[in-house]
């Protein structure tokens, strides 16, 4: 029997991850502390070493599946070793899942869905998998008809996508980029927050000159000093911190502010831990150090919160203002624009301002109007007036 | 085409062959002066003399242990043992005996014999036991039923003419019943299903007496626009397997009907053929056994219909697979 390869727990509370990618392919050879493949979590995508040298054998889960924290992902070992299920009865059992955890994973895969014989070898022959077919015979088994309705529903949107590149060829050739891994975990979170929150954005400008000035001494990136100055204004106004799980609102006591950046990969969400409780230095040196692992894909996740509110940076883009999407189940997100010169009125007179709108959306489900102005106005406050961060 | 009943039809059998062939002969218990309890052997006694047709003392395995050294000698003996019951007496002459002649003797002997047996169906708790899986399960051993006139003629002088031994095994139920019958001696091959009834929907394997049963099952339901095809193998040894493959890959159902218990019944037997065949990936449906459930057939006739299968259980069980789409 060879090693299991199995989901690491990256973070507290992680339940599930997603294997993002395999760099090996069964058959090649692994050193053991060899990155071996990708995971996603709630947080962030996360090499993950191979625990051991030999072959890689078998993956049983494949890139773009979720498992349960201790699942059996595959097997490094000798060529040749029988591995899985027919070796041990180990992971018969199937994934080792948290207290409470959701069956996932393996659990809807194709060989554990009821279904007749018959309906088994169509969905085969046709190439659908069983877990994307819903059951109507007795006790949810999947029917030879409800096989057969699958392929008819497929034929036809399959017609509709002919018709469609028909149309896409006749005005210019496309490229077509399969929508899976980091990509698909985005649609899916974007969508499911655009589809449950009831969002508004609301945006002030912010006079960044006294930021800009204090720049000069402490070498603090913009972003750093939101940071900090969002963790001061969450604990004035705990509701943005806070998250909606079904009928109660959850009033996170910790400020962990997660900054979205955009890796080579996509998407990624650091974590400042405690940003309320640590000074602005602290934190950008935290930030700096996360922004070079994530590029490395080095990131120790182990002890790292969930956060409970977000920063994201459009402006070092160039963007001046946004509406940034709420990152569930959060219920806050602040979107920082860009820092720029600009004519401003000061005492009657036009000079020039370092100004940068901030746009913060929240989920009106949960936070009232007053609360999030209240909330961007002591962002601004501590911004304008860098002293407060002290 | 003349009629003739069943018991009437297996007589004539035993009359013509008995002609043609001076090596076959009948023994049994109130067979030869009495002409049988259920007068299959009427009338043989004046034909064929005491020598050929011979009242035997109630003694199974006796009777049983004569014919398999007769047939090992080159006669072709016929035995009645009257109850499918009694028969437990003589397993061993037939199991340890007559079964393994032609492999102990590596194909220089064998025993060709008939042990023509039956059961009562609705009767008592000694006489109404269906046991034919317990010969199935012995190699060596060909075992025959009959459901109707016609098969009742035609497979038992097949049987009296096979070189191994064949257990042929009535009805009661099915001695009085009519059908058409050639007058000159004719045999029905073993190992060959007949399909009384086509349909597209649903299998139905049903031998002996459960024939008839799943016939009018299956004409109730086609009036639900259920199309029921009943296959009636005629012989479980050799079984027509390619038949019921055949008909499960075309309706994806099947329905197995036996009166024989069904905890280790030969419709599991059957059950497993087809999961084994080709077939399995036609199956849209459990396969379902209509069988007795278990227990000693009563002799009360109120405890009958739970203890023995009929058409309302057969109807029963093709609606349950037809449930699965």
């Amino acid at each position: 029997m060879g090693t299991p390869i199995k989901m690491p727990r990256l973070s507290k509370g992680m339940e599930t991850g997603t294997v993002l990618e395999w760099l090996k392919a069964p058959g090649e050879e692994v050193r053991e502390g060899e990155p071996l493949f990708h995971v996603l979590t709630e947080k962030a995508d996360v090499e993950v070493q191979a625990p051991g040298s030999g072959t890689l054998l078998q993956v049983a889960v494949p890139a773009g599946e979720e498992a349960g924290v201790g699942a059996v992902l595959g097997w490094v070992g000798e060529p040749g070793e029988v591995v899985g299920a027919a070796a041990s009865g180990e992971v018969k059992e199937g994934p080792e899942r948290p207290a409470g955890g959701k069956e996932r994973s393996k659990a809807g895969s194709d060989e554990r869905r009821k279904a007749s014989p018959v309906a088994r070898r169509l969905a085969s022959e046709h190439g659908l998998r069983l877990a994307a077919i819903e059951g109507s015979g007795p006790q949810g088994m999947i029917t030879k008809s409800d096989v057969e309705e699958a392929v008819r529903i497929r034929e036809e949107s399959a017609l509709g996508v002919e018709a469609e590149d028909e149309r896409q060829e006749q005005q210019d050739q496309v490229e077509r980029i399969p929508l899976k891994g980091i990509r698909r975990v985005m649609a899916e979170r974007m969508a499911l927050s655009k589809r449950t929150a009831a969002d508004v954005t609301t945006v002030v400008d912010v006079d960044m000159g006294a930021v800009q000035a204090l720049r000069e001494h402490v070498a603090v990136t913009y972003t750093s000093a939101v940071v900090k100055a969002a963790s001061l204004g969450l604990r004035k106004h705990p509701i943005l911190n806070a998250t909606l799980d079904e009928e109660e609102i959850v009033l996170h006591k910790g400020i962990h502010v997660g900054v979205a950046v955009d890796s080579a990969r996509g998407l990624t969400v650091l974590t400042i831990a405690d940003a309320d409780q640590k000074s602005l230095r602290q934190i950008d040196d935290e930030l700096q150090g996360l922004v070079e692992a994530a590029k490395r894909g080095t990131l120790q996740l182990e002890e790292v919160e969930t956060p409970t509110f977000t920063v994201t940076n459009s402006g070092v883009l160039g963007s001046l203002m946004f509406t940034p999407i709420i990152n569930p189940p959060q219920s806050g997100i602040l979107g920082m624009g860009k820092v720029q010169e600009t004519p401003v009125v000061r005492d009657g007179e036009i000079v020039v301002g370092v100004v940068m709108y901030l746009c913060l959306t929240y989920d009106h489900r949960i936070v009232e109007g007053a609360e999030a102005v209240g909330f961007l106005q002591a962002v601004k406050g501590c911004l304008e007036d860098p002293v407060r961060m002290m | 085409m003349r009629t003739l009943r069943y018991n009437q039809a297996l007589c004539e059998a035993l009359r013509q062959e008995m002609d043609r062939d001076e090596r076959v002969f009948v023994l049994g218990e109130d067979i030869a002066r009495h002409g049988g309890v259920y007068r299959v052997t009427e009338g043989l006694l004046e034909r064929f003399g005491p020598e050929r047709v011979i009242d035997t003392p109630i003694s199974e395995s006796g009777i049983v242990g004569l014919a398999v050294g007769a047939a090992l000698l080159g006669m072709r003996p016929v035995v009645e043992i009257q109850f499918m019951d009694l028969i437990t007496i003589a397993m061993d002459q037939i199991v340890n005996s007559a079964a393994k002649a032609r492999f102990v003797h590596d194909g220089a002997l064998h025993a060709p014999l008939v042990v023509r047996t039956m059961n009562l169906g609705k009767g008592t708790v000694y006489s109404s036991q269906e046991l034919e899986a317990w010969f199935t399960h012995v190699p060596g051993l060909k075992v025959v039923m009959p459901s109707d006139p016609y098969d009742a003629k035609g497979l038992l002088i097949s049987a009296i003419r096979d070189p191994d031994p064949v257990i042929f095994i009535e009805h009661k139920a099915l001695y009085r019943i009519e059908g058409e019958v050639e007058e000159e001696a004719y045999t029905v091959p073993l190992g060959q299903a007949k399909l009384p009834r086509e349909g597209d929907d649903v299998t139905v394997v049903a031998w002996s007496s459960m024939v008839g049963v799943a016939e009018a099952a299956a004409d109730s339901l086609a009036d639900e626009g259920i199309g029921v095809e009943v296959i009636d193998p005629r012989t479980l040894v050799p079984f027509d397997r390619e038949r019921v493959v055949a008909s499960v890959c075309k309706t994806g159902r099947l329905v197995i009907v036996h009166q024989a218990v069904r905890r280790g019944g030969f419709g599991a037997e059957v059950a497993a053929a087809v999961t084994e065949s080709e077939a399995f990936g036609y199956l849209m449906a459990p396969i379902r056994r209509v069988a007795n459930p278990g227990v000693p057939v009563p002799k009360s006739g109120a405890l009958h219909p739970p203890a023995l299968p009929g058409e309302a259980d057969v109807i029963g069980a093709v609606r349950d697979v037809m449930a699965y789409g």
